[in-house]
Order: structure tokens, then C-alpha cells, then sequence
């Protein structure tokens, strides 16, 4: 009695699905907010993320679309480039495996060195199934800095550029700590660092004090550093780092959190 | 172990002679303009009816209370044997209790469970009760609750005055205008008394407010001055014999309040409690029932905005709720024995929080919990059985077990806890156990021999505390959510001599402490609070020692005179061996009443050793040994139908500059006081 039950359920639900799967046309949805969007050869590029873009470790999800607001899927790549009239630059970029999209939609992460204005500007240039479009963004200096560089006090050449990736909303209590670092190696080569030692203690400033348990971040992958970072109250905490290589300090970064 | 157990032994070839405490002892609170004899007569009719306000076998009536003028509760309790009263400003002394200190013992009042609202310990229950409204005090030391709840320590009830039955005077009143030199203080209270039928109503407000004290030295102490306000009334309702109904509010508003020995001074202090009772003969098998239902609630606010220099302001308000119920009675009741049983339930939140501004006005302010909304529910069932084999002996029986449940519901405080890799929102049961068999045979001479074991849940404090700072050793505390109970193995043996002349008493008692909290230091952590030592953990650790006596006594030299005197004496240690905090030391006290044209005159001195044996984990400090002496003067006189009272006296006569072991910081306590009284009740 009961197979029989299961079987009718089953083939009802199957008839159901099956209707569903009538409906090829694919949709595009993110819970992000639109930040710009820009139309060029027939394509226009959406952009999506969490916030507007700011110097820091953005992540950027774009859709891709004809005039005709129809998805389109294919070959990608995008190149960040700070035009500053004298000389162009990029930025650290992460890319998914495969320069390959579908169903219009491309997700990507990249550290903005520098904010927009009278320096120069920001474009994202894309190249999609062989049709540049280069979209311009604007980049603004959060309230507190979310990405610290400084020169390597080891070789004094090498320029780092550490990114808070986590906390971005902290919070009393346990938090989870991530960072994202990367080197200059020219104007458009940004590698991730991956062998560095970092320590780390959030720190209380108005009152000169620390918080327990924290776990330093270490290395996992592609430059990214993990660890633990914990508030006992909230207020202005500063996350101190004490960055090494090999033993020796290349620098001492920190970041100031304000949160209530 | 070795020590203590000389000192035990030692102790009792001292004090061979004397000895005696029974099961409960209740001291009668002594109210100079309140105490009426009509009052007292009425009382007694109606009290015959309820078991309940029957004071216990061993009644110790304090002469010396009620003849002289005692403007506050703690000083009431002060004059009490295993009492002793730790100090962090002028106002809202916390009772200790053979040197355990507040966490250790149950306060109640009127039956009713209570707890204060500072994470400090600023507000004792004591300190919400006045004396106009108190009319006794129950007081059980050691594993023993007596029924009140689960306890290692002792506990501590309030009864509160209640309005008389009066038939022959509808209207009574009377009052008490106080002032006392070395604070500038002045005291007033007053009450009424409305009896129609078979409704009485009492209604009474009290006003206090001094200034900063003067210690020993002359000196100002800065920060030592309160101001309150406390209001209270009690309607009685006897709807046929045998039954009463009653309903009692109490209201206590204390507003700025310093606390000299702490960084910070309290800006309100306000508890409202609520109790509806009614006793009646019998609910099923239960004679002599009392059923009670109460709500309680209190708020708190610490305040450092007075102060000349603080390194960070900061705002500290704390709140608790309780509320509970309780069914009382007997089972049976002859003059052979009886069997009391008592079950009991109760709620309670306390939430506390702290805000913290920055000097620098760019910086954000900061904020934590402190008590991250507690939740403890706590019910109890247990009885006791009384029972005399032969005339000159008797058999007392305790046996109590309770369940409590203790969890937080902030958020924010479970984020705060993730820190320690620790959850507050589950439930934590604790079982507690109380036990108690005691035996007491002679008459004239009667000794006692007591065995007890007792079980408390931790505090809120102790359990959920988070960077709570500690004046006492500079320590921020933190509390350990899977804290365990603690457990006390409690011997006392305890001797009566009572002849027409003499009365004396004296007991020795041996508290055993596993799982024994405390703040344990953790160098991995880092202190909050600026200037702070560094961070301590509540912890159980392995076991405590304490060890004790106290002998009272008490010769009429005719009827005109008599001399009393008390010696009290702790000691204890921690499970490394070091001496316990907090410890009062040996402490004498000898008084002498007499009458002189019509006068009574009262010498009293009182005398400390000094406490060398000090915790260094706590930072203490040895302190030295004191005098001090005072005098009291009073005179009576009937006007018409009521009667006028004058009493003056001099506290401190000869300006010691002191302190006592116990308390917080190095504060001097008050110097020469004079006061003057005027009291008249119609």
C-alpha cells in the first residue's frame, strides 16, 4: 500500500518537474546591488557586489548580456587598469579556472590599489567572445582603510598589499579572519604572496587592551591567510600584524575597525 | 588539613564551657520607636495561629538593641554573632556570614528571593530593608538552609513588619527623627498603623541622607554620601479565624550614593518588591499552610560622572527580576515532634551592561555585557523533621533538593562567550542537595552536636560574569558558564548554659569546601579595565577549609545592670594551603547596661586583633588591630497615651582611625560620632 503511495507521489512530482524543465530561458539573480552597468559591441556588462567599489579586496559579480538583455555564455577574461595618463597599471585579479561563462553570469575578485580621482581612473576591461568593452568604475578611499601596502623592510623593494577580506562586518565576539596579500611585480603583474608568517592581536586602543584566543592567520591559498580574530566589546579596534618572511619582519600593517 | 585541625582542637579546649546555637537563629530586630507592647500582645494572639512567624527555639534577644538607638540595618547587624559587615562605602553594607561573603548564602525577604542588581555587589538585599521595617531576622549559618534554599553558607531572611490587628486603637503611629555628627546625617521615619475590623494596614516611609563621613584622622572621606528614600506598605485581611490574607509592598529609592572604596558611585539604586500571602489551617494533608506569591524587581545604575579624575567614564546599569511562590506547612505537629515541609519555586533575570567613553571624543564609545540576560529557574521540595526521644533531648532532620537551571538569552552575549569557545544559550541543571542532623540533649546545660551538607549553584556572576572588574584584588573577573556546584561538609558542636544570672552560648564549627569557587588567575589573558591587574577565572577549585567560633554571653549583675560580650573568630584556607580573603579577624566585644535616674547609660567596646594572615592572591594587606568604644545614652517618658524617647551617644569616642580586615580598599571607617535622637510613637 504504502510503495504504492510513493510511487503516485513520485510520479506526480516527476510531472511537475517535468513542466518545470519546459521553461529553457535561463535568469540572472544575485542578492548583490547593482553598481554600474555599461554597454559597448553589442554587449552590455552589469556589475554586482556588496558595496560600491572601494580600495580593498572587491568581489565583483558581473552580468553578461546582449542589447537585447538576452544571457550570453562563451570566452572571458577581464584586466583591471588604473589609467593615470603617464603610465597604466592593474591590480591583483582572481579569476575563476577556465575563461569560460554561462548563463551571462561572471564572478571575479580584485584588490582596487588606489581610489579613483584626479590621479587617474579606473576601468574593468573586459573581453568577452573576442568583443572588448572596457567599463569604467569608480573606486572610493573607505572611512578606514581596508588595504595596507608597504615596502618590504627586508629588501625595501618589494611592495606588499595586504587586504582584509574578513571581518568585513565585525562583530563582538568570534569572527572569522581572512586576509589576501599581494606583491607588485610590474605595472601589470600583481602575484599572491604565499609565504609569509603573519601574527596578529587585535587591539583596543582607548583602552589598551587586547582580546584572547585569537588564532593568526596562516596561509591557505592563492594569498589568502586564515585565521581567527575575536572582540570582547565593541568600539574601535585596531588588528595589528606583525608580517614575516623567513623569520625576519617585513612590516608591521594594521587595520582600524570601528563598529557599534 | 593538619593545621586547621589543631586549631579545631585547640579552639575547643578555649571555649570548653560555653556553647550553643540551635537550627535557626532568629534575632529579634529591635525598633525603639516602633516596639509596643500592644503591638507585641496582638502579635503573639495572631502568631499563635501561624507557625510560620513563631520564632525558633533558641531565640537571642540582644538587650543592647533595644535600648539604644540603631539607625541603619547594618548596623543592626553589625552587634550579631557570625555577622560581620564588609564596607565599601558609608551605605549598603554587605553582610558576611562567618566571613563568607554574599555569593555563599540565600537572602530573603519575607521568604522572598531577591538578588541584587550591581555586578559590583553594590546593592546587598540588606540594604533595601529598613529598620522601621524589619521586624526579625532569621539567620542559619553554614550547609544548612533551613528550608530558605539551596546553600553552602547560610542564609539570611528579612521578616518584615506587619500591620496589628488592633481593636482597642484604631490609629497608631510612630516616629524617629535621627542626626548624627559624623556625616552629617539625618534619619527620619515614621509609620502608621490603621486597624478596622478585620482589615490592618501599615504604611511607613523612611528618609535618609548624609554627607561625607569623617574618618579617625579628621579627614574628609570624599565620595561617602547617600541620599534615600524607602516606602512601604502592608494590608492584612483575616476573612474568617485561622485565615489571612495579606499583601505587602516594599519600595527603596536610593539615589546618589558614593562608594569611596570603588571607581565608581551609583546614580539610582530603586527596588520595588511585591508578596501576596495568605495562611490558612489546612490545605489537604499540610496544617499550618502559608502560600506565597511575590515578584521583585531592581534597577541599578553605577555613575562615575562625579568623580575628579577617572581614567574612562563609564555608564554600568544592571537589572533583575524574580519572581516565585512557595507552599509551607506542617504535616504534623505534637509535642513529641513535628514535620515541616516546604516546596518552593523561582525565577530570575539579571542583565547588566557597561558603556564606555573614551576621553578622546573621536574614538567610539565602547559596550559589552556583563550579565548577557541570565535566566535561572530554580525549584525546590524539603521538610523538617523534629523529634524529642526523651525530655532533655532532641533530633532535628533536614533534607532539601532542588533543581535549578541556569541559561543566557543575549545574542550579543553568545558572541561574546564564542570568544571562549563556550555557549550560554543551553541549559545547565544543577541538582543541589541539603542535609542536616542534629542532636542536642540537656537542659540547663545543653549541647548540641551538628552535622550538614550542603550544595549551591554558582552566581550569576560566577557563571556569566564577563570582565567583571574587582576592587578587592584589581582582578576583572570572568565567569565559567560550566561551572559546577559547590559542595560544604559542615561540624559544628555547640554548647547552652542558661541559669536567672547568666546565659551563655558558644559554638565551633568546621566548614569543609569541595569544587570550592574562586577566582583562579590566568596570564593569558589580558585585563579590560584600565589599570586592572590582569584577568581571573571563576573556578572550582579542589577544596577550602574554614574553621571557627563564636561564644556569647550575657550576666544580669541585678535588675538594674547588666554585662554582655561576644567573641567571634574565623579561619580559613585554600586548597594550596594560603589563606582565604576576606577573613574577619578575633573579635571581642564587651557591653554594660545600667540604669541611672532613669537613664540608661551603655558603654560598649569593642575590639580587634590583627589579620596577618592575609591572601596574597588577593592582594591583601595585613591589618592592624583597633579599639574602639562608645557610649549610649536614653530616657523614656509616658505622655498621655503614648510616649517620648530621647537617646544620645558618641560612636568611636576616642576617633580610632580603622578599618576592618574585610573591607574594600583602603578606606578608614568613620571617626567620632556623635548622634541625637527623638522618637515618639502615639
Amino acid at each position: 500500500m504504502n510503495k504504492i503511495r510513493l510511487g503516485v507521489i513520485a510520479m506526480i512530482m516527476l510531472i511537475v518537474s517535468c513542466s518545470d524543465d519546459k521553461d529553457p530561458v535561463p535568469k540572472f539573480e544575485t542578492e548583490l546591488s547593482e553598481i554600474t552597468t555599461f554597454s559597448g559591441g553589442g554587449i552590455t556588462v552589469t556589475l554586482y557586489a556588496s558595496e560600491s567599489f572601494f580600495v580593498g579586496f572587491n568581489k565583483i559579480t558581473a552580468k553578461i548580456a546582449d542589447d537585447n538583455d538576452n544571457l550570453l555564455n562563451g570566452n572571458i577574461s577581464v584586466t583591471p587598469m588604473m589609467d593615470m595618463m603617464e603610465m597604466d597599471h592593474s591590480a591583483p585579479l582572481e579569476l575563476p579556472e577556465g575563461n569560460t561563462f554561462s548563463d551571462g553570469k561572471f564572478e571575479f575578485n580584485t584588490v582596487f590599489v588606489m581610489p579613483s580621482g584626479e590621479m587617474g581612473s579606473w576601468t574593468l576591461n573586459f573581453d568577452v567572445n573576442d568583443t572588448k568593452i572596457e567599463v569604467p568604475v569608480t573606486v572610493s578611499q573607505p572611512e578606514y582603510a581596508r588595504m595596507v601596502s608597504f615596502v618590504s623592510a627586508m629588501d625595501e623593494t618589494t611592495k606588499y598589499f595586504v587586504s582584509l577580506v574578513e571581518p568585513g562586518a565585525p562583530q563582538v565576539g568570534q569572527n572569522d579572519m581572512e586576509l589576501a596579500i599581494f606583491e607588485k611585480e610590474s605595472m601589470m603583474a600583481w602575484p599572491p604572496v604565499t609565504d609569509l608568517e603573519i601574527e596578529m592581536e587585535p587591539w583596543m586602543v582607548s583602552m589598551d587592551h587586547g582580546s584572547p584566543n585569537n588564532v593568526s592567520p596562516v596561509h591557505d591559498s592563492g594569498g589568502h591567510y586564515l585565521g581567527t580574530v575575536n572582540f570582547t566589546m565593541t568600539g574601535d579596534w585596531q588588528i595589528r600584524l606583525v608580517i614575516k618572511q623567513g623569520g625576519m619582519v617585513c612590516g608591521e600593517p594594521y587595520f582600524d575597525l570601528f563598529f557599534q | 588539613m593538619l593545621r586547621s585541625g589543631f586549631l579545631l582542637l585547640s579552639v575547643t579546649v578555649i571555649c570548653i564551657s560555653v556553647l550553643a546555637q540551635d537550627d535557626k537563629t532568629a534575632y529579634l530586630a529591635w525598633l525603639d520607636s516602633i516596639e509596643r507592647e500592644n503591638y507585641i500582645a496582638d502579635e503573639i494572639i495572631l502568631d499563635d495561629l501561624l507557625i510560620k512567624e513563631e520564632l525558633s527555639d533558641e531565640q537571642v534577644v540582644f538587650d543592647r538593641f533595644k535600648k539604644h538607638s540603631l539607625i541603619n540595618t547594618d548596623q543592626f547587624m553589625h552587634c550579631l554573632p557570625g555577622v560581620s559587615m564588609m564596607r565599601r562605602g558609608n551605605f549598603a553594607n554587605e553582610p558576611m556570614l562567618r566571613g563568607l561573603t554574599s555569593d555563599r548564602y540565600i537572602a530573603t525577604v519575607d521568604g522572598m528571593r531577591i538578588f541584587g542588581a550591581c555586578t559590583d555587589k553594590m546593592d546587598p538585599v540588606s540594604s533595601y530593608v529598613e529598620p522601621i521595617n524589619l521586624k526579625s531576622l532569621d539567620i542559619s549559618l553554614g550547609a544548612d538552609g533551613n528550608l530558605m534554599g539551596s546553600t553552602t553558607g547560610g542564609g539570611i531572611n528579612f521578616n518584615l513588619r506587619k500591620p496589628v490587628f488592633n481593636g482597642n486603637k484604631k490609629i497608631t503611629t510612630s516616629f524617629k527623627t535621627n542626626y548624627g555628627s559624623a556625616s552629617g546625617s539625618f534619619n527620619q521615619a515614621l509609620d502608621v498603623n490603621i486597624s478596622h475590623g478585620k482589615i490592618a494596614l501599615r504604611l511607613s516611609g523612611v528618609y535618609r541622607k548624609a554627607h561625607n563621613y569623617h574618618d579617625g584622622n579628621g579627614k574628609e572621606v570624599k565620595y561617602s554620601q547617600y541620599l534615600k528614600n524607602n516606602y512601604a506598605g502592608s494590608l492584612r485581611y483575616m476573612p474568617k479565624e485561622g485565615h489571612l490574607l495579606s499583601f505587602d509592598f516594599l519600595g527603596d529609592d536610593a539615589k546618589d550614593v558614593g562608594y569611596p572604596a570603588l571607581p565608581m558611585d551609583v546614580a539610582y539604586a530603586r527596588a520595588k518588591l511585591f508578596g501576596l500571602t495568605y495562611m490558612l489551617p489546612a490545605i489537604v494533608f499540610v496544617k499550618n499552610a502559608e502560600i506565597k506569591i511575590y515578584h521583585n524587581f531592581i534597577h541599578h545604575a553605577m555613575d562615575d560622572t562625579q568623580r575628579d579624575s577617572v581614567a574612562m567614564h563609564m555608564d554600568m546599569p544592571g537589572e533583575t527580576r524574580t519572581s516565585g511562590g512557595y507552599l509551607e506547612g506542617e504535616i504534623f505537629h505534637t509535642s513529641r515532634g513535628s514535620l515541616r515541609v516546604k516546596t518552593d519555586y523561582f525565577r530570575t533575570f539579571a542583565s547588566a551592561e557597561m558603556l564606555m567613553y573614551p576621553n578622546n571624543p573621536e574614538q567610539l564609545p565602547m559596550f559589552m555585557l556583563t550579565w548577557p540576560d541570565v535566566h535561572r529557574q530554580a525549584g525546590g521540595v524539603g521538610g523538617n523533621f523534629k523529634f524529642n526521644p526523651t525530655e532533655k533531648s532532641g533530633l532535628n532532620i533536614s533534607a532539601r533538593v532542588e533543581l535549578t537551571n541556569s541559561y543566557i538569552t543575549s545574542d550579543f552575549g553568545e558572541r561574546q562567550l564564542s570568544i571562549f569557545n563556550e555557549s550560554g544559550k543551553k541549559s545547565r541543571l544543577n541538582l543541589l542537595h541539603n542535609y542536616r542532623l542534629s542532636y542536642s540533649m540537656g537542659e540547663s546545660i545543653k549541647n548540641q552536636f551538628s552535622i550538614a551538607y550542603g550544595e549551591r549553584t554558582p552566581s550569576v556572576s560566577e557563571q556569566f560574569g564577563y570582565f567583571l572588574f574587582n576592587r578587592l584584588d584589581g582582578y576583572d573577573y570572568i565567569g565559567d558558564p560550566d561551572i559546577e556546584k559547590e559542595k560544604n561538609i559542615h561540624l559544628e558542636i555547640s554548647q547552652h548554659l542558661g541559669t536567672s544570672r547568666l546565659q551563655a552560648s558558644g559554638s565551633m564549627f568546621s566548614y569543609y569546601f569541595r569544587d570550592y569557587i574562586i577566582g583562579v588567575y590566568d596570564p593569558e589573558l589580558s585585563a579590560m579595565t584600565i589599570g586592572a591587574m590582569g584577568v581571573k577565572w571563576h573556578q572550582n577549585t579542589e577544596s577550602a577549609i574554614m574553621a571557627g567560633t563564636e561564644l556569647n554571653s550575657t550576666f544580669m549583675i541585678n535588675a538594674k545592670s547588666y554585662v554582655s560580650g561576644n567573641l567571634t573568630y574565623v579561619y580559613g584556607e585554600d586548597f594550596e594551603g594560603d589563606p582565604l580573603p576576606q577573613i574577619p579577624p578575633l573579635k571581642v566585644s564587651v557591653a554594660f547596661d545600667q540604669e541611672v535616674l532613669g537613664f540608661t547609660v551603655h558603654p560598649e567596646f569593642e575590639w580587634s586583633g590583627d589579620q596577618k594572615r592575609v591572601s596574597e592572591k588577593y592582594n591583601e594587606r595585613p591589618t592592624g588591630s583597633y579599639y574602639l568604644l562608645s557610649v549610649r545614652f536614653s530616657n523614656e517618658w509616658q505622655a498621655g497615651e503614648g510616649s517620648w524617647k530621647i537617646a544620645a551617644g558618641v560612636d568611636n569616642l576616642m576617633d580610632r582611625a580603622y578599618r576592618e580586615h574585610f573591607d574594600i580598599g583602603n578606606i578608614l571607617r568613620p571617626g567620632r560620632n556623635f548622634y541625637f535622637q527623638v522618637s515618639g510613637r502615639f
